[in-house]
């Protein structure tokens, strides 16, 4: 998967290439809007991040750009303005999401799964780690071939789980995923582990593997390492 | 008091002033031409009088207006002119005020007391009747240029009035330059020019200081994302569980920081009135979706929720706002409740009202609502100003209450 990432800040862009490169995606970037542009005119992308304050152009004419050439890429906004007005617009024109400042990396890779989803989901629907495999579009999930039923919120966190094996996941980004803003607010995040323990008594409940692991009791990692 | 009032009341002052001067003026210049009139006549008379007796010897007498007397030499009689009450034997008795004037005269070598009088009754009429019409013309002379002078103040300040309310509805937030009627006064349409001027400078510097804090606040989005993106890497490598800790909290500080950013950014928003907010929305069916957002924070403290509806509470106002609202009134309810304690929600067709258990505190109905007023080091104090300046702008009250309960009662401001 080819990802182009529009950041005029270049330590957030390394940051962000190394992550999704570890990620198994390649990574190609622009720190402006001239190179962009050109980079956008040349090449064909799976995925563009694009800011949308560049400081030789406005990011939202590189998306008015983009559709007008219809290209297929899946467009995400990374944009500092939180601000509803700001979302609607940037759909409006075509993205296909809208991340703001500061975001988590592995939110980060989740949207973009879900953008990569959305554009190619022929055959690539089902998302599977050893013997778990999550289909994206019926929204089920299956241990060793067998359906578990889950609540909307066991799915949301398997698959974030899943998008995001082999990374040290803190309660309050698990919590910021599954739920909006202002469970930041909450004292602890016990109904976090609720939630999860729904999802380990499941999986377990077909013979799965407990992938969860507690890190410190602060977060989380789900791997089979 | 109004430029025109203090400019009639002068006036009628002035007038009324100038108007009573003038008429005792009038009067007593009147009465002494005519007395100076009565004079001269007697003074006429009395050379008839001496050609009377020079020529024919005959002493005319005729009581009371004209005495002439024989007298001696010796006998000394004053000359004097003055004003005597005489009591007029023709008529019914009473007296009447003359002009008297006393004189000795020798004629052919006979000295003669001559008293001539003449009735100043006739006089006094005349006076009044020259004076009273006079007054009357003078009377209605002020009047009628008072109300003439009224008139035209009302039109001169017409068009002043007419500026004066666009000034008052002018506001920034329009980002419209004030047009101002053109008063063909020069005075008025200098002022009218400065304040142009004026607010045309001032829009522009409004404009420059809001565009500066809405880039700042944006800006330090970018260096707060590259540390969080940053820490979270920091999180994937083999580190102590003391240094796994101190990154959670410099994370859960950064989210503290970055919410404080974007809260007074919103702030600012809404103060500056930059959401639309043309459709009604029914804030009772908004009510039942942020519940269930907040089911994992009421359940993590065991809150009981009881919502009453007893009608339709409606609002004008942007979904996003009314979004940020409830959510601001229902993290406050749940973050300051005690464990296992109520949320009561009363929705009615003039009234929303957010009760929650939870233990007392010292802030009053203002205070509650200030900026950067909290009770702990956990929140910075703007979840309850926003709600208040969302309220503010958009004609709704807000109140605390505290009894048993910590109520917010919303209401809509009537006649708005």
């Amino acid at each position: 998967m080819k990802i182009l990432i529009v950041e005029d800040e270049t330590d957030l862009l390394i940051t962000i290439s190394n992550y999704l490169t570890k990620e198994n995606y390649i990574c190609e970037l622009a720190e402006n809007f001239q190179k962009a542009f050109e980079k956008i005119s040349i090449y064909e992308y799976d995925i563009i991040l694009l800011d949308i304050t560049l400081p030789d152009g406005n990011g939202i004419d590189l998306l008015k750009y983009i559709k007008k050439k219809n290209l297929k890429a899946g467009i995400i906004i990374l944009s500092a303005k939180s601000s509803l007005d700001d979302k609607i617009t940037g759909l409006d024109l075509g993205a296909d999401d809208y991340i703001t400042k500061p975001f988590q990396l592995s939110e980060l890779n989740s949207r973009i799964n879900a953008v990569l989803r959305k554009h190619h989901f022929d055959g690539s629907n089902v998302v599977q780690f050893n013997e778990i495999k999550v289909d994206t579009v019926s929204k089920t999930i299956k241990v060793n071939d067998e359906e578990i039923i889950v609540t909307k919120k066991e799915y949301d966190m398997l698959l974030y789980f899943i998008l995001n094996k082999n990374r040290v996941l803190t309660k309050e980004a698990i919590a910021e995923h599954l739920w909006n803003d202002n469970i930041d607010q909450a004292d602890n995040f016990d109904f976090i582990y609720t939630h999860l323990n729904n999802i380990r008594r499941k999986i377990k409940s077909k013979g799965g593997t407990d992938y969860i692991k507690t890190i410190y009791g602060m977060g989380y990692k789900f791997s089979d390492r | 008091m109004k430029f025109i009032s203090i400019i009639n009341r002068n006036y009628l002052i002035t007038i009324s002033v100038l108007l009573i001067i003038l008429s005792i003026a009038a009067f007593f210049t009147l009465k002494r031409t005519l007395t100076e009139e009565a004079k001269e006549e007697l003074l006429e008379n009395k050379k008839s009088i001496i050609n009377e007796i020079e020529s024919r010897n005959n002493l005319p007498n005729l009581y009371p207006t004209i005495e002439t007397v024989v007298i001696s030499k010796s006998e000394v009689v004053e000359k004097s002119i003055k004003k005597v009450m005489i009591k007029d034997v023709l008529d019914d008795g009473e007296e009447e005020p003359f002009l008297e004037y006393k004189s000795i005269e020798s004629i052919n070598g006979n000295y003669y007391a001559i008293t001539l009088r003449k009735s100043l009754i006739e006089y006094e009429e005349l006076l009044l009747a020259i004076t009273i019409p006079l007054l009357l013309l003078l009377l209605l002379t002020f009047i009628l240029s008072f109300l003439i002078t009224r008139r035209l103040n009302k039109k001169v300040w017409n068009d002043f009035e007419h500026n004066l309310a666009v000034l008052r509805q002018f506001s920034f937030r329009n980002s419209e330059e004030i047009k101002l009627k053109n008063t063909n006064i020069q005075e008025f349409d200098e002022i009218n020019k400065s304040i142009t001027d004026l607010t045309k400078k001032l829009l522009v510097d409004y404009q420059a200081l809001k565009k500066f804090s809405e880039n700042a606040s944006h800006e330090i989005q970018t260096p707060i994302s590259i540390i969080s993106v940053n820490l979270e890497e920091m999180l994937q490598h083999n580190i102590p569980e003391q240094t796994f800790q101190l990154i959670v909290n410099t994370q859960q500080t950064l989210k503290r920081l970055s919410d404080l950013n974007k809260n007074l950014l919103l702030l600012t928003k809404i103060e500056n009135r930059q959401f639309s907010s043309d459709e009604e929305i029914d804030i009772s069916s908004y009510i039942e979706s942020k519940i269930e957002e907040f089911t994992p924070l009421i359940k993590s403290k065991n809150l009981k929720v009881e919502v009453t509806n007893d009608g339709v509470f409606q609002v004008k106002m942007s979904s996003e706002l009314v979004d940020i609202l409830l959510n601001n009134l229902l993290s406050n309810a749940v973050k300051h409740n005690s464990i296992s304690g109520n949320i009561y929600i009363e929705i009615s067709k003039s009234e929303l009202k957010i009760c929650n258990s939870g233990a007392s505190n010292k802030l009053t109905n203002e205070a509650i609502f200030n900026r950067f007023t909290k009770e702990n080091s956990q929140s910075y104090g703007l979840g309850l100003a926003i709600v208040k300046q969302i309220c503010n702008t958009h004609n709704i009250a807000i109140q605390y209450r505290k009894s048993d309960f910590h109520c917010f009662v919303l209401s809509r401001c009537s006649g708005l």
